[in-house]
Parts: C-alpha cells; sequence; structure tokens
C-alpha cells in the first residue's frame, strides 16, 4: 500500500487537474455499474490496464498484485452466487452437488451470472487503482476542499493518511526491535511479542503524537491547519479524450449481444 | 534592542512525575551570536528550549525576552514563537504535511503573511537549505537528513530572530551534520542569533562563539569556547571531556612543538597544523 502512495506521488499524470483524473475514474466505474454487461466490463478492463501498465509504466507484477488482493473476497462471493439450490423440476443445472440433504447445482445462468459480477467488479477496481496510481493525497484534499466539504473533515483525513505512515513505521521499528531479540522464534513467542507490539504502539504513538504537537504549536498553530492554495489547470485535450472513451463504451453497449455468456 | 536578546533568571522547573530537569538557571544570550548550550544526556537541555518558547512554563525564576518579561497570554506566546523557533531533536515528529512545500509554508501562513509572501519566504528558505529539488515531495518519502534539511528550512521561513537546534546532528551521518552545522554558521552569518544543544564537546568547540555548560539542570559554566574549555573539572562535573583539537594542541605546547605564545589555542585542524608548521619552523631558524 505504501508502493501505491509512492507510485502516485511519481505518475506521469501527476500534474493533471485532480477532477479531471477523478472524473476519469468515476466516469469508468459509473458505466461499469450501470451497464450490467461483461463487454463494457472487459472494455474497462482492458483500457485501464493499458493505461496503467503502458502510459503510467506500473510493473504488471505490481498491477497483478494489486487485483489479486480484492480477489480473496471476490473469487468467495462469485462462488456463492454461481451456486444455487435447484428446483426439482429446473432443467438447465449444468452439475449437482450433493451434500447430506442438500444439494447445490450449476446453472449455465448461475456461472454468467457470476461471471459478470466478477468482471463489473474488477472493472470498478481498476478504474479505482487508475486514481489511486495517479492522484497523491495532497490533490484529493485540495479536491476536497474545492468541492466545500468542511476544512476540519479534510484536515482529519489528511491527518490520519499521515499518522498512517508514522504508525507504520513505528510499528515496524518495534518489530524489528522484536524480532532481533527471538520475539517471534516460537508460536508462544509470537503471541506474546504481538501483545506488547499492539501495547507498545499505542504508548508510542501517544508520545509522538504529544511531540508532534509541540511542534505545531511552536510554530503558532492556532488550531486551524492552514495551507497553500495550489493551481491546476484544466487541459481541453484530456476533456476530449474523456468524452471519445465515453463514446467508445457508449458505442459497445449498443454491439448486440454475440456471446451468450456475456 | 538590549544586548541581551533572550534572559533566563533563577528558572526552576519540574516535570509533573516530580523530575527536577531545571534548577536556578540564570542564563543571558547576546544578540547575534552562535551559543552552544553542552550537556550530557538528561542534563536539561532540551527543557531549557521548552521554556524558552513557551511551550513550559517554569515555576519558579523569569524569562525576559528583548528584555521583557515573558507573559503566557495568547498573544505574548504568539509573539515570542515568531521570533524564536525551535528545530526539534526528532524531524520525523516536527513533520506533518503531506508536502515538503505545505510544511515550510505552514509557519508563514500562521503569522498571518500574505500568500505572494509566503511563497516567496518559501521559496527562499528551501534555496537557503538547499532543497529546492524537493518542493513538490511527499513528507515521508524523505530520507532522514533531508527531512533534517526541511525541518530547518520550516523555521526559517518563519525569519525568527533567534534560531534553535535541538541536538542538531543527532542520528545524521557526516555528510549531513556537516551540511547542518555549516547551515547554521550562514544562519548566524545573516545576523540571526542561533543556539545549539549538543553533548559533543568538539562540536561545541569548533562551532560556538559562547558555550554554556550544563550538569543536571544546573549552569556549570559560561564563556568562549577558548576559556571554557580549560577548565578540566568543570567538564568532568558535567560528565564530559575537553575536545580532542584542544587536548592535542595542550600536549603538543607541553612538549615544544607549538609556540608557547600564541595566545588562542586553535579551533579547527587548519588553524592547528598552522601552528605546528609555523612552530617548527620557528625552532629550525632559531
Ligand atoms: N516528559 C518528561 N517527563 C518527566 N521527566 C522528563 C520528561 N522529559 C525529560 N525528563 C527528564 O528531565 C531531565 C532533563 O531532560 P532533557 O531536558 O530532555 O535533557 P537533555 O535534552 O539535555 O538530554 C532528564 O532527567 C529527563 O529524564
Ligand atoms: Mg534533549
Amino acid at each position: 500500500m505504501f508502493m501505491l502512495d509512492w507510485y502516485a506521488h511519481n505518475s506521469r499524470l501527476k500534474t493533471v487537474h485532480p477532477a479531471e483524473k477523478v472524473l476519469f475514474a468515476f466516469l469508468c466505474l459509473v458505466l461499469a455499474l450501470y451497464f450490467s454487461r461483461g463487454t463494457i466490463s472487459l472494455a474497462i478492463i482492458v483500457l485501464q490496464g493499458a493505461i496503467i501498465l503502458f502510459y503510467l509504466r506500473i510493473p504488471p507484477r505490481y498491477y497483478v498484485r494489486l487485483l489479486l488482493m480484492p480477489l480473496a473476497f471476490l473469487l468467495p462471493g462469485c462462488l456463492a452466487v454461481a451456486l444455487e439450490i435447484p428446483a426439482a423440476t429446473q432443467a438447465a443445472v449444468m452439475l449437482t452437488l450433493s451434500l447430506g440433504p442438500l444439494t447445490l447445482g450449476i446453472s449455465s445462468g448461475g456461472i454468467s451470472l457470476a461471471v459478470n459480477l466478477l468482471l463489473r467488479s474488477l472493472a470498478a477496481l481498476s478504474s479505482l487503482y487508475f486514481l489511486a496510481l495517479t492522484t497523491p493525497f495532497t490533490q484529493l484534499g485540495w479536491l476536497l476542499r474545492k468541492a466545500m466539504l468542511p476544512p476540519s473533515a479534510v484536515e482529519l483525513a489528511a491527518l490520519t493518511y499521515r499518522f498512517i505512515f508514522i504508525l507504520a513505521d513505528t510499528a515496524q521499528s518495534i518489530h524489528t526491535a522484536q524480532v532481533t531479540r527471538l520475539g517471534y522464534s516460537c508460536w508462544r513467542n509470537t503471541f506474546k511479542s504481538l501483545g506488547s507490539l499492539a501495547a507498545g504502539l499505542l504508548a508510542k504513538s501517544f508520545y509522538r503524537s504529544q511531540l508532534m504537537y509541540m511542534g505545531l504549536i511552536s510554530r503558532c498553530y492556532d488550531g486551524e491547519f492552514r495551507s497553500l492554495e495550489m493551481y491546476y489547470r484544466f487541459s481541453p485535450g484530456n476533456w476530449l479524450l474523456m468524452g471519445g472513451v465515453t463514446a467508445g463504451l457508449l458505442a459497445i453497449s449498443r454491439i448486440p449481444t454475440f456471446l451468450a455468456l456475456f | 534592542m538590549s544586548a541581551n536578546i533572550i534572559e533566563t533568571k533563577g528558572i526552576v522547573f519540574t516535570y509533573a512525575d516530580g523530575t527536577r530537569a531545571l534548577t536556578d538557571l540564570s542564563l543571558t544570550v547576546p544578540a547575534g551570536k552562535r551559543i552552544a548550550v553542552l550537556g550530557a544526556n538528561g542534563s536539561g537541555k532540551t527543557t531549557l528550549f521548552l521554556c524558552l518558547n513557551g511551550i513550559l512554563r517554569p515555576q519558579q525564576g523569569q524569562i525576559l525576552c528583548g528584555g521583557e518579561p515573558l507573559k503566557y497570554d495568547k498573544k505574548s506566546l504568539r509573539r515570542l514563537r515568531s521570533r524564536l523557533g525551535i528545530v526539534f531533536q526528532d524531524p520525523e515528529i516536527q513533520l506533518f504535511a503531506a508536502s515538503v512545500q505545505q510544511e515550510v509554508a505552514f509557519g508563514p501562513l500562521n503569522l498571518g503573511l500574505r500568500e505572494t509572501e509566503v511563497r516567496q519566504r518559501v521559496q527562499q528558505a528551501l534555496a537557503f537549505t538547499g532543497i529546492e529539488k524537493l518542493k513538490e515531495k511527499a513528507t515521508h518519502m524523505l530520507s532522514y537528513g533531508q527531512k533534517k534539511q526541511v525541518a530547518i528550512a520550516s523555521i526559517l521561513a518563519m525569519e525568527p530572530e533567534i534560531l534553535i537546534g535541538d541536538e542538531p546532528t543527532a542520528w545524521l551521518d557526516q555528510e549531513h551534520a556537516r551540511k547542518v552545522m555549516d547551515l547554521f554558521y550562514a544562519i548566524s552569518d545573516k545576523g540571526t542569533t542561533v543556539i545549539i544543544s549538543t553533548h559533543d564537546a568538539d562540536l561545541a568547540y569548533s562551532w560556538a562563539e559562547e558555550v554554556v555548560l550544563l550538569g543536571r539542570g544546573k549552569l556549570l559554566g559560561k564563556g568562549p569556547p577558548e576559556e571554557l574549555f580549560n577548565h578540566e573539572e568543570m567538564l568532568a562535573a558535567a560528565g564530559l571531556r575537553q575536545p580532542l583539537l584542544l587536548e592535542i594542541y595542550l600536549l603538543l605546547k607541553e612538549k615544544g612543538y607549538v609556540l608557547a605564545d600564541t595566545g588562542t589555542p586553535p579551533r579547527n585542524l587548519g588553524a592547528l597544523s598552522r601552528l605546528i608548521r609555523e612552530g617548527s619552523e620557528c625552532r629550525s631558524s632559531s
């Protein structure tokens, strides 16, 4: 997850207006969710994949790993959709599975529903990854402020973001300190170490936040986080491109279904 | 402006758990000088700085800033903190903003300056510390040395009259430590009063114009480094040694390798080797 942040900060699209990036991601997201058709989802997966791999030059192995992470939730979900309890008279069941009194069946309809769900989820995910890989948090925060969200809410999000790194850093250093003293050499030690890691993390984080507060008030902090205004410019080319993509996807949605599965 | 830009009169500070960190400390800081507060770990350097910045309030005694007693209402504290900036020991803790630019802009924005002025100051501070390239970077992606530089820039941008650095070279490699000390030298050259704390006698000896020696929260001595470091017993009481350079110089002087009557001892290696060369030339000519 920290690499994600690094890629966003070094992305080729970093200087693009954040609103354009958010809009593009949400455009694809909405289209994927609105048209429950596999072709659209597939087109979006391919499009975002191409942008992420060939334009943003994210290493394929890393991108595959990013996509695989949510699959741990997705696949069981899709499996549950595919399985059904067939009515006695139903003919379309391709396969049945008897578990004692329970009989589960898989029908072609169920499979196509599950595949559809999987594709839509992957399309939505790849759209969000596009956003995450191109837009650092500073830009999202800026956009949220522009969107008239209460400044304190945005600041809270920004501080939370910063604290994630401090927390991870602290946890890492405690963990290293434990490992060097054989804290994880066996199950017993592992449980004990994990417990004291959690406790130590709390104490240390509290201490650090106190010190951080000192750092803030020594710079005349008075309860409001002020920040410099940032300026971005809209690019007509990007809007044309987004229009083109939308038109293309809409055109695809008009293609008659040529594959029963989709 | 009075000659002493900041002054403490008999301050006593005790932490909530009963640890007495400062005992009857009276100190004067002349304006425009380079001052090193020298003391072993736990001698009260950080506590002293937090008191000077009004973050901690001494239970007894008084702090004078520009000749006026320090008051602890919001307005007075704000004024104090705009005049006196602290670079904390651990930059990890000082940095909170998402980008370097925002971090450096934070102080000036809090001073209520206009945007153009803030941008100008940010630019200047980044240029002065030599980190213009990092402007758009995320603070959590910097190396430790870079974080330190950003922390210094973030205080510089507030243009304080007094700049305090708490153990500025702690945990830095030699290269970065030298860079940071050069930076503090350059800041002092601009006319800012610079105070650093350190437990490194060598560093204090070569860098400072005035050394304040602390031991267990007490003032043990004060003066120009050439004088102060002659008092070995005083240093021993603080748990410190003489600077290596001074020790070598004294040894060479005793053995007759340097002229005995050169007055002040050398403050850096170059000056010492010059003395040795002159000494040997003198001996060979006589
Ligand atoms: N928050 C605190 N609570 C209690 N005691 C503290 C606290 N901070 C520092 N001390 C104690 O105060 C003394 C001076 O500490 P400090 O000012 O940090 O010294 P230095 O910066 O010279 O190492 C030490 O004995 C230290 O243990
Ligand atoms: Mg300290």
